[in-house]
């Protein structure tokens, strides 16, 4: 596997979690990271009413949601004419928001290491993805 | 506050769901791993609730 492979798995998974995974060969722990962080991801929005991804009212919060590519510009697109109430409390949902992006920090970090992996040692990568 | 609290146990077992699949290929060693890893995670939370709250109250 070449480094442009390497780094490919890490960007795919920093846009979408799990496809880096995916493009790897590992197509059960793709799912596994893309169900699992996709619904935290949803269900924090849901909490702060799809609302707080936003950059102008949680830029410190924005920080981690941008380690969710795909997701995090859809909801930015989405959400955007979505008017602001007075009383709306985030804080939750920003909260389980943010969670998901910095677990997609480790699940960039385990694509890369098995990526890397699977550089080092071709054979055992393709008996462990066969498994 | 039951949303507050439905919300950390969902962290905490994403959290321990996520940070158990990494490095390990095998379902069933991952599921163990990560029902031990939720069970320290929710019940250190819980113990630190707790000891917030008596601090709270004892001041």
């Amino acid at each position: 596997m070449s480094s442009a492979r390497l780094f490919l798995s890490v960007f795919l998974t920093w846009l979408v979690p799990g496809l880096g995974h995916y493009s790897i060969g590992r197509r059960g722990k793709a799912a596994y990271f893309f169900v699992l962080l996709v619904a935290l991801y949803v269900t924090g929005m849901a909490l702060a009413e799809f609302r707080n991804v936003s950059i102008e009212r949680h830029p410190y919060f924005s920080l981690a949601y941008g380690f969710m590519g795909l997701p995090t510009l859809v909801a930015l697109v989405a959400t955007a004419p979505l008017r602001v109430e007075n009383d709306l409390n985030p804080d939750l949902g920003c909260l389980l928001t943010a969670v998901a992006g910095l677990l997609n920090v480790l699940v960039m970090i385990d694509a890369y290491t098995i990526a890397e992996d699977s550089r080092s040692h071709p054979a055992a990568a393709g008996a462990a993805s066969a498994s | 506050m039951i949303r507050w609290f439905l919300a950390l146990v969902t962290v905490c077992f994403v959290i321990a769901l996520v940070c158990s699949a990494i490095r390990k290929e095998d379902p069933k060693e991952i599921a163990r791993a990560g029902a031990t890893l939720f069970a320290y995670l929710a019940g250190g939370t819980l113990v630190f609730c707790v000891i917030l709250f008596v601090v709270m109250e004892v001041l």
